[in-house]
């Protein structure tokens, strides 16, 4: 059983797996396709009347909700104090709401993607003189006045200022700071093509100077995945003369490790290398970093006995729902010299060919996956099916490396989901498939972190304290099991 | 020109996905919707009876 929006792409994808019949063949991108493959007619007519009644379900809250307007003009005439535009209709007609949007003096959270580059600079540009922010395309997470805009957990706010050109680099920063006793104060997301060299850091720059501007903010943290290194070094550059402590995370870049930014603002490659020098400079969360190398150093031990015990695991297969803990992961196995295939498009990394001996890191969140279907921090079928599969085709071989982001927005029950789709190979495959998560939440979010996290070690998974951490030990696993094999 | 400041509180209009208006009412965030539909122009089949008609 499963739904799908009647776009093209999937409408092709149904039609090859020979499920698409002539009404699904009438459907347009604003319809859901429901398909079922069944032992039997009677069964298959259950199942589509149960998905329906539970749409229908789901139709009758959303009808039953006293603010829906048909325009945004209606919408903001009936809320004149609206102060943010949230979008996430398809990317081909974004840039026109978005559009308008700025011109009922809105700042705009632009959760589509799927947006030209051209209109991208073009709304930007549009924001700086109305002096608004245009937060994405493609904006994961932004927080502002404490509450969460998109993907988002649950944080308390504090005196760390976040600009962020990668949803879940905010997200890991964050439940970071929350577990050190820290907060944020705000987190501006700005969509991961800002740094780029044709939109030249529009909103990064503006939300610096925000952030630099704002009392509750004592110091500012940059996140980014690789970005254009003259943009970056401009923003950089400029960033030196706000007038507060800033940092940069640049995840999977690699100019960080080659020293070439300005040295007078730290930059780190993965999220954890930046809370040391952070943290002391704050002189708050300190005791958190001890309990973040002790977490560490148990999970590598445990991986380790496994591998001892069975002698024989040196391949990484890593899939991620969070594109910036794919590039921070991708970065640390390229640090720890593991040549990796991978679709992040990263300047060290090798297009995907599905060679035998090689490592592999795919981010699901990327475009060719989500075009027309949820993110896959919402539903995670798809990168659960594939770690399934290359537990199943490389068998005692493989080190499977997986996220969990929990919060606003995602899966209500990730855990759960994973344990149901790899149950089956603990049960069949001997050894076990070694697994690595990493859970990116915290207790106070819907999902409950600690309890995420049980689920994933009552079926045999290992966790990591953190992404960087399971890549870490992944690292190490790899080299252990390549070793022992020589 | 930059914004004068960060917002305090913010009051949001939710353009698309449902889930992100119900995850900031959940927050207590003031959040409307608006009940997006595609363009017709958008419909090929619509644009072409309407050519038939003029």
């Amino acid at each position: 059983m499963g739904m799908l929006m009647g776009t093209d792409r999937n409408k092709e994808f149904l039609d090859s797996v020979g499920f698409l019949d002539q009404i699904g063949r009438e459907a347009t991108g604003s319809d859901l396709i429901l398909f079922v493959e069944s032992e039997s007619l009677e069964l298959a007519e259950r199942t589509l009347a149960a998905a329906r009644t539970r749409l229908q379900e789901y139709g009758d809250v959303s009808r039953s909700l006293d603010r829906i307007y048909l325009t945004l003009d209606a919408a903001v005439r009936q809320k004149p104090n609206a102060n943010i535009a949230c979008i996430s209709i398809p990317g081909k007609f974004a840039a026109n709401v978005a559009n308008e949007a700025l011109d009922k003096g809105l700042h705009v959270f632009l959760f589509s993607d799927n947006v030209s580059v051209e209109e991208e600079v073009r709304l930007k540009e549009k924001a700086t003189r109305l002096g608004l922010l245009v937060m994405g395309p493609g904006c994961g997470t932004t927080f502002l006045a404490g509450k969460g805009i998109g993907f988002a957990n649950c944080v308390r706010r504090g005196a760390i200022g976040i600009v962020g050109a990668s949803g879940t680099g905010i997200q890991g920063l964050s439940v970071h700071f929350h577990r050190a006793g820290l907060g944020i104060s705000h987190a501006i997301g700005t969509g991961g093509r800002d740094l780029s060299l044709d939109v030249g850091g529009l909103t990064t720059s503006a939300a610096l100077r925000l952030l630099a501007d704002d009392e509750g903010t004592e110091a500012i943290v940059l996140v980014s995945k690789p970005a254009d290194p003259t943009v970056t070094d401009r923003i950089l550059r400029e960033a030196i003369n706000l007038g507060k402590p800033i940092f940069a995370v640049l995840l999977g870049d690699t100019i960080v490790l080659k020293g070439e930014l300005p040295n007078s603002i730290p930059c780190f490659s993965s999220i954890d290398a930046l809370l040391p020098t952070l943290f002391t400079r704050l002189g708050r969360g300190l005791p958190y970093l001890a309990k973040l190398e002790t977490d560490e150093t148990d999970t590598l031990i445990e991986a380790l006995e496994r591998i001892s015990r069975q002698n024989q695991r040196s391949l990484i297969r890593a899939g991620f729902t969070g594109g910036s803990l794919a590039a921070e992961a991708f970065s640390l196995l390229r640090q720890a010299g593991l040549n990796i295939e991978s679709n992040l498009h990263l300047p060290e990394s090798m297009s995907l060919q599905d060679s035998a001996d090689l490592h592999q890191v795919i981010d699901f969140g990327s475009e060719e996956f989500t075009e027309g279907r949820a993110h896959p921090m919402a539903n995670p079928d798809s990168r659960n099916r594939w770690l399934a599969d290359q537990a199943s085709q490389i068998g005692s071989a493989g080190i499977l490396l997986a996220d969990l982001v929990l919060g606003y927005g995602s899966h209500p029950n990730p855990a759960q989901a994973l344990v149901e789709v790899m149950r089956p190979l603990f049960r069949m495959l001997k050894p076990p498939p070694l697994i690595l998560c990493s859970v990116c939440g915290l207790d106070e979010d819907p999902q409950v972190a600690s309890a995420q996290t049980s689920l994933l070690r009552s079926a045999g998974i290992l966790v990591a304290p953190s992404n960087a951490a399971a890549a870490r030990i992944a690292a190490s696993c790899a080299k252990y099991g390549n070793d022992s094999r020589k | 020109m930059n914004p004068i400041k960060l917002p305090d509180k913010i009051v949001v209009i939710n353009v698309g996905v449902i889930t992100f208006l119900e995850e900031l009412c959940k927050q207590d965030v003031e959040a409307i919707q608006v009940d997006w539909r595609p363009p017709l122009e958008d419909s090929e089949e619509l644009q072409e009876i309407l050519e038939r008609l003029q």
